[in-house]
């Protein structure tokens, strides 16, 4: 009994998790359509960046004050400056995507080897609430629980922001159609920088979470960028609910084959989109 | 602006981009050779080689320098090996035996020559490296080329150093899927301890302290399955149960390992993993309150950095394969503190307690063989060093069938003693007697 609950207390906690960080590459996709393959670099540098910070006095929920926006500013930049330039130059929407992925990886290769060399291979680590309490018998960390309760908060702000704000009709609406979007007066140029900035917060947030309860190291992006890319194929393509339920599917197959036999996670994982791309190849809640 | 002038202007951002790529991973890039600070500080290249009497011939009366060339993971995921591990010894190496006036060559009319070292950049990529090896093999006119980084690089790099006629004495890596290559080249030696050379010894000391059952957790690879393996053969000698689980292959929450660890029942917990894994395993089990009598972690756990980063006082009495100690003599104590002060300016570096001794002796047995060969001439060296016993400031030091002896070694199985990396081996080699039951993690 205590294993079922373990399993599906933590598969919700790491879905959560994976929700927060996929929500932000199918924004980066759905909108400007940029397949980032450095987003998980955005949740290394925040991840280490966050257990630095702890380690050097600051409260670790204050670290979303300062990595947050950081991640957002940088994100804004990128797009503002690199992938508008891109497009320019692109002759058609497909040539750009292509263009973009190429120049994703250019940019993970940068950022990865940046955290590499300022923070080597070493894990990171830190205490917060880490210490375990026992729900219906099974032992969870509590700054799991925390973790949790973050990303739900940031799940449930991100859907109101894009529902009920006017900027977020504005990238409902460029994820529909940029030309019709464009000719409504939205600012195709600024709402994609901002996308890609909120898609690079998401990713930091999701960062100082995996740092608040693991032991991050500079090496942990790609990994965190092939999950986001899985839980986006699950959920469907540019779909903000599909990353949050492809996220909380991978969470509790992850935790449920983890408990079993640990070194058969990422076959499961590859074997769900083999299945899902049989019989819907638009992943779960993909148009 | 025209379709033109932006494709002009695509094509040097995209120029840029590579060049910033190219600049940050180190591709194929020489780079200094020296430690952190004033690391690169080319040997006195200007200073005539001290001459003895005329009564050795001189083969080449300009030689100044016998030059040195080493192809490092000095980026990329290898580059804490580089960090804490072989680049420590090979540049201080480089740097004490400068400062001492060189090495002293009877073929080069008896001269002290200095050492010209240049390291170049693999990105921890065996393709770059084995590309960087022909060519500064073939290129570069060196007298010998230092060992690569990890397992895989070595069997890569046999045939290469063989091919093109060095000898290789290998540093990090090396196990027993590297023992086929010793009968295919003549001329590679392994300074690294494995797991043929560690297992045992945990078993000795797991049986001296009454433990009774063992949790493994391993990786799926090279390195984890030839732990595991030799597990396999060891542990019944002793009566000693094991259950063993994998480690999964990324980065990953480590509650299923532990709480399976914790359902086991057993009084030691063994990963046989890398440093991430194992940071991550002991953070877990701090969390969730697991604490077994033993808690050994594989690669990274000697490195006094990462113990210090994974809690220090607080994970007192973690246990580490390698080892050797400041406590194993006063040469070891020597060494230790000339490394910890050449690097004293670098507050990220520490001391790392499993191959740099062996490292460090493999650097002296290479010294000794020229001076007492009297030649460059690499297959001399190698001979030489198949054929004796090298008393070098750490010891009597001794290749035996390509790798160093057990006996070469200060210690196989380390614990961190109230901060303090010591031996715990049973016999002589032991410098503390070990921590058992290890401390409690502290209380939340």
């Amino acid at each position: 009994m205590s294993t079922v609950v373990n399993i599906v207390i933590y598969g919700i906690i790491m879905g959560g998790v994976y929700g927060l960080i996929s929500m932000g590459l199918t924004l980066q996709y759905g909108v400007g359509k940029i397949l980032n393959v450095s987003h998980g670099e955005f949740l290394m540098l925040s991840a280490m960046t966050s257990c630095v910070l702890v380690k050097a006095g600051v409260h670790p929920l204050l670290t979303f004050v300062i990595c947050l926006p950081a991640a957002f500013i940088v994100g804004f930049i990128l797009n503002m400056t690199l992938y508008r330039w891109l497009r320019n130059f692109s002759k058609d929407e497909a040539t750009f995507e292509s263009n973009a992925m190429l120049m994703s990886f250019g940019l993970y290769f940068i950022l990865a080897n940046i955290g590499l060399k300022i923070w080597g291979t070493l894990s990171k680590s830190y205490q917060f609430y880490s210490y375990p309490v026992k729900i219906l018998g099974a032992t969870i960390i509590v700054n799991r629980l925390i973790g949790l309760g973050i990303a739900i908060v940031f799940i449930i702000a991100f859907f109101i922001f894009l529902n009920k704000t006017r900027l977020g009709k504005a990238i409902r609406a460029t994820s529909q159609s940029t030309t019709a979007a464009a000719m409504m007066g939205v600012r195709i140029n600024k709402t994609m920088a901002i996308c890609f900035g909120t898609g690079g917060l998401l990713a930091a947030a999701a960062g100082i979470l995996i740092g608040m309860s693991f032991s991050p190291t500079a090496q942990i992006g790609l990994t965190n960028t092939v999950i986001a890319l899985i839980v986006v194929v699950l959920g469907g393509m540019g779909s903000i609910p599909g990353a949050v339920l492809g996220g909380l599917l991978i969470g509790l197959v992850g935790q449920a084959v983890s408990f079993f036999d640990t070194s058969l996670v990422t076959v499961a994982y590859y074997l769900m989109i083999i299945i899902l791309l049989l019989i819907r190849p638009k992943g779960l809640l993909g148009r | 602006m025209s379709r033109k002038s932006l494709a002009r202007m695509s094509i040097a951002l995209l120029l840029a981009i590579t060049l910033v790529i190219g600049l940050i991973s180190g591709c194929a890039g020489k780079t200094d050779t020296g430690k952190p600070s004033e690391s690169n500080k080319p040997a006195e290249s200007g200073k005539p080689a001290e001459t003895q009497s005329g009564e050795y011939p001189d083969k080449d009366p300009n030689k100044t320098h016998i030059k040195i060339s080493a192809v490092r993971p000095l980026s990329g995921a290898n580059v804490s090996f580089e960090y804490y591990n072989y680049g420590p010894v090979y540049r201080m190496w480089v740097d004490e035996v400068n400062a001492a006036g060189g090495i002293r060559v009877k073929e080069y009319g008896n001269r002290k020559l200095l050492i010209d070292l240049v390291v170049y950049d693999d990105t921890s990529d065996v393709g770059v490296m084995t590309d960087l090896l022909i060519k500064t093999m073939t290129q570069d006119n060196v007298d010998f080329v230092l060992s690569p980084c990890s397992t895989a690089s070595l069997q890569a790099a046999a045939p290469i150093f063989d091919q093109y006629g060095y000898l290789m004495i290998g540093a990090e890596g090396g196990g027993t899927d590297t023992r086929p290559l010793y009968d295919q080249y003549e001329n590679i030696f392994f300074t690294t301890s494995f797991s043929v050379h560690q297992v045992p010894k945990m078993a000795e000391i797991f049986n001296e302290l009454g433990v009774k059952k063992v949790f493994i957790t391993y990786m799926q690879d090279a390195h984890g399955l030839e732990y595991l393996g030799t597990t396999e053969e060891e542990f019944p000698k002793y009566d000693l149960e094991f259950e063993a689980v994998a480690a999964p292959w990324d980065f990953a929450d480590m509650t299923p390992i532990i709480t399976q660890a914790m359902e086991s029942g057993a009084d030691a917990f063994v990963a046989y993993c890398y440093p991430p894994w194992n940071s991550s395993l002991i953070s877990t089990a701090i969390s969730m309150g697991y604490n077994p009598d033993v808690f050994l972690v594989g690669p990274g756990g000697s490195q006094q950095s990462f113990y210090d980063e994974a809690g220090g006082d607080a994970i007192n009495g973690l246990m580490f394969e390698g080892a050797w100690s400041v406590n194993s003599g006063p040469a070891f104590k020597d060494f230790a503190e000339r490394i910890a002060e050449y690097y004293k300016d670098d507050p990220n570096w520490g001391p790392e307690w499993w191959g740099t001794a062996g490292y460090w002796g493999a650097m002296e047995m290479l010294q000794i063989a020229i001076e007492e060969t009297g030649t460059l001439d690499n297959d001399v060296i190698a001979e030489y060093l198949h054929n004796n016993a090298i008393e070098t400031s750490l010891g009597t030091m001794r290749f035996e069938n390509h790798e160093l002896t057990v006996d070469s070694w200060a210690g196989m199985i380390g614990q961190y003693i109230d901060g303090v990396a010591e031996v715990i081996d049973v016999g002589p080699k032991r410098t503390h007697d070990p921590l058992y039951p290890k401390p409690a993690w502290p209380a939340k």
